[in-house]
């Protein structure tokens, strides 16, 4: 169930909030884990399960390390090997989960692909929703309590909330335990906060249905005709496209996730920070997926030594972190290029390029208006084929047996269809938008303007049909 | 109850939300009970039913069904007798029977009889018909008149005098039953193939007066295939509906009519029809056939070839209820029917990126709808290599 389709906003939510808000402030957690729990399983029904076991595993394994810690502060016995023990067996069973279920079948193909010959044959899994969120959510959850950052949580309810929490499930932000622990504990509805989350659920309703659906046509129709027969200008225009597209998916999803929150009184932290507005692509990488950058930094290059052991160790810390982002995203050959795109101009930028970016700050915007599609597009065709014929067409070069006489007609008529969308999506990349609605969300014209936009967006849905996320299989 | 008033107070745009969610909804569900609205199958929820409603008579779909029924009124009765045997799926038989009655010629009417039975008995039919073919054309092209009166009447059953020109039945190919996933479309029992003819390849000044008119299909063959000398008149999901209103002509500045009423061309290309797949059958062939007399009335010297709508990959057709290849067979084998092979011919391009299991080549395609841009080449060469040789036009 995606947060834009009829089954969510008619009869899920509705339903979820009437029994929520009537329901006891001390209950409403259990409210929420069930909720929650049929809100994954209309969309699996079956790994609903997994993520069922995962969480009582899990939380086992967090007071076993936890009991470790008591008996070593009341005996002085040092039990740092059962401790260490333990988290392996979660690290195994949570990495080990989330290998089979989305890295086996890349895993057998590089592997038959390297001996040259067919020595096991795919395995028929499909991945289950969330599953890179949950994992992730879950280990932080185990790191931290081993690390002593905060205490394994008595309470599988929470634990189970913490987890499972619907607005965040399926798509992030990948939430830190400690985060929402205080409203997990005690929250207070309060109509203020409610209000704001309404106000932020339709606009990132908005984002989603009548954005990021709607420019994604853009790249379709690229794609539809191909790199033999558009130009360059057609093919950063499409590159572009889709670069609002994935933005404006992604971020309305996590926009929505924050207003829920609120509306239910949880601190959904942000996500996305205005990311096309980013000087740099390590600037980007601040503000693009926050909470999956944090994830890395936190606990991939941090404990490979970050920046503190010298150059080599930060090189290779900084290549183990963009290798892994890439793969996170999706197990094929084109992530790992991704990541290594990524990597490549983070360590130009550490190196050499940064500073200057910095300074001059137009030349850092000029620098990611290039390096923006680009990245996305290696991100996104995972034929490598054609990747590599897209490329050659962003970068001008020729391609054998092209048809472009009439190429730019193509580049005319989709610069005719889609240069108002383009204009709206450049001014919601800037933080205006958001900033003022925040600001005015109590005047009645925006209240009104809420509205209309909500019931806008619910005849676009309703109109379209199908409208499934893009990074909804995750 | 007062603190509840409070709470409402403070988050005004929440609660209008929740409550016109919940009107609405509740609306759509009464609604539906009361018989307003009707439950779709591809739409479950009222709420959606009753958007779509609106949707639709706000483009004017539900107008131009109206308009469809009328036009199908409006066409001779031998002619709507016909459509209404084929398409309540009786038997093509029967229909046949019933257009062998208007026309006078017994060994034309014997050879699409028969041709529409089986397979095998269309491949001797075929020689038949090409035997008369030859023998009748010469005869017909004193009877011109005549001919073109009729066709005015009724462009899909030739109702001309005794020395009418020879019919040229549509090949069939019979398939085993594939069941409707949806009732826009009915159960396919056979497949179009084409007008039986002797084709010939054709060269490129073959084209000079030929307009092709389509949806976005035919922009990619207008864009990205050698054939510039041909006029083009096209429009992203332009649909039969549309067909003759929309300004689909001279860069999107001129309609159809006003096209064909400037300037005149000897060969007519049209491929439509997927973006129909949501309407039924009979509606979509029969405002096909009414904008085909309407052209055929402004261009009478031209010939006119309905391409059948080109397949989807079969990956895509698998998985969609509606716009999917059993639909389109259906819709291209009632329009086939009407083809006379004197003015009226059907192609069928198909043949030419058949992946074997009746879907478009999956590498031929990105959206599993469009040919990329270079292979359209294929697609005009199988244009190129389905001319008609001189003769056939004079009729």
């Amino acid at each position: 169930m995606v947060f834009s389709s009829m089954e969510f906003l008619f009869r899920f939510l509705p339903i979820f909030l009437l029994i929520y808000f009537v329901t006891k402030p001390k209950y409403r957690n259990v409210v929420l884990l069930l909720g929650s729990l049929i809100f994954y399983a209309y969309g699996e029904p079956i790994y609903v399960f997994l993520m069922m076991f995962s969480i009582v595993f899990n939380y086992s394994v967090a007071r076993r390390i936890k009991r470790f810690y008591d008996i070593e502060v009341y005996s002085e016995i040092d039990c740092s090997f059962e401790r260490n023990c333990w988290l392996a067996v979660a690290m195994v069973f949570d990495f080990g989960m989330l290998f089979i279920f989305k890295y086996i079948n890349f895993f057998i193909e590089i592997v038959n692909t390297a001996a040259g010959t067919k020595i096991f044959d795919s395995v028929a899994v499909t991945l289950p929703l969330g599953i890179s969120f949950y994992t992730f959510q879950i280990t932080s959850y185990i790191f931290d309590v081993y690390r002593l950052k905060y205490q394994a949580d008595k309470s599988i309810i929470k634990f189970g909330t913490y987890v499972s929490m619907f607005p965040q499930l399926i798509a992030g932000p990948i939430v830190n335990y400690d985060e929402v622990k205080p409203e997990l504990d005690n929250r207070e509805t309060n109509a203020d906060d409610i209000e704001r989350g309404a106000t932020l659920f339709v606009l990132g309703l908005a984002y989603k249905v009548l954005l990021a659906n709607k420019i994604a046509s853009l790249w379709n129709d690229v794609q539809t005709v191909g790199p033999y027969g558009i130009n360059t200008v057609t093919a950063w225009l499409g590159s572009w496209g889709y670069s609002f597209q994935l933005l404006f998916d992604f971020m309305g999803y996590s926009v929505m996730a924050i207003g829920i929150g609120l509306i239910l009184g949880f601190k959904i932290p942000e996500n996305f920070l205005d990311p096309y507005m980013s000087h740099s692509l390590t600037d980007f990488w601040r503000r693009w997926h926050v909470t999956l950058g944090r994830w890395f930094r936190e606990y991939v290059y941090i404990p490979m030594g970050g920046n503190r052991k010298g150059k080599v160790r930060m090189i290779l810390a900084m290549f183990t972190v963009w290798m892994l982002t890439g793969l996170w995203h999706g197990a094929d050959w084109n992530f790992l290029i991704w990541g290594l795109f990524l990597f490549v101009f983070m360590l130009i930028e550490k190196l050499f390029l940064g500073k200057a970016l910095d300074k001059v700050k137009i030349l850092g915007h000029i620098y990611m208006f290039f390096l923006i599609p680009i990245s996305w597009t290696i991100f996104n065709i995972s034929d490598l084929k054609l990747l590599v014929l897209y490329l050659r067409r962003m970068f001008g070069m020729t391609i054998e047996g092209s048809v472009t006489i009439h190429a730019m007609d193509k580049l005319m008529m989709t610069v005719h269809t889609y240069w108002w969308l383009i204009l709206i999506c450049i001014v919601c990349c800037t933080p205006w938008p958001r900033k003022l609605i925040e600001r005015f969300y109590k005047n009645w014209i925006c209240k009104l303007l809420m509205l209309a936009l909500f019931w806008f967006c619910v005849y676009q849905i309703a109109k379209g049909g199908s409208n499934p996320f893009l990074y909804f299989r995750f | 109850m007062k603190k509840l008033w409070q709470m409402i107070k403070g988050c005004p745009l929440f609660t209008i939300l929740i409550l016109s969610g919940i009107i609405v909804s509740a609306g759509g569900y009464v609604g539906a009970a009361l018989g307003v609205y009707k439950w779709d199958v591809s739409f479950k929820h009222p709420m959606v039913q009753t958007v779509l409603t609106n949707e639709r008579a706000a483009t004017g779909s539900d107008a131009s069904m109206a308009e469809v029924t009328t036009a199908a009124n409006a066409t001779t009765e031998a002619a709507t007798e016909a459509v209404t045997e084929k398409n309540s799926g009786k038997t093509t038989e029967k229909a046949s029977t019933e257009a062998a009655k208007t026309d006078k010629n017994d060994k034309a009417s014997t050879t699409e009889k028969s041709s529409e039975k089986t397979t095998e008995k269309a491949a001797k039919g075929d020689k038949t018909t090409e035997k008369t073919t030859e023998k009748s054309t010469e005869k017909v092209t004193t009877d011109k008149t005549t001919a073109d009166d009729g066709d005015k009447k009724t462009p899909a059953i030739d109702t001309g005098g005794s020395s009418a020109p020879v019919k040229r039945p549509t090949k069939y190919k019979q398939v085993d039953t594939r069941k409707s996933r949806n009732s826009c479309y009915r159960d396919v029992t056979q497949i179009a193939l084409e007008t039986q003819y002797p084709y010939i390849k054709v060269d490129k000044s073959y084209f000079d007066d030929a307009l092709f008119i389509g949806d976005s299909r035919v922009e990619g063959l207008a864009l990205y295939s050698g054939l510039d000398n041909a006029t083009f008149a096209y429009m992203e999901g332009l649909t039969t509906f549309g067909l003759m209103s929309e300004k689909i002509a001279a860069n999107g500045t001129e309609t159809l009519t006003q096209l064909l009423s400037e300037n005149t061309y000897k060969k007519i290309y049209i491929m439509l029809g997927i973006n129909e797949a949501g309407y039924d059958t009979d509606s979509y062939a029969s405002t096909y056939m009414d904008a085909i007399s309407q052209i055929q009335g402004m261009q009478p010297d031209a010939i006119v070839f309905m391409m059948g709508c080109m397949h989807v990959s079969s990956d895509y057709s698998d998985t969609h209820d509606i716009v999917n290849n059993d639909n389109i067979d259906d819709k291209n084998g009632a329009i086939a029917a009407y083809a006379d092979g004197i003015k009226l011919f059907y192609l069928d391009m198909n043949t030419a990126v058949d992946d074997g299991k009746g879907g478009l080549i999956k590498d031929y395609t990105w959206d599993d709808i469009h040919l990329q841009a270079q292979y359209y080449s294929v697609w005009e060469d199988y244009i190129y290599e389905h001319g008609l040789k001189d003769d056939a036009f004079n009729f």
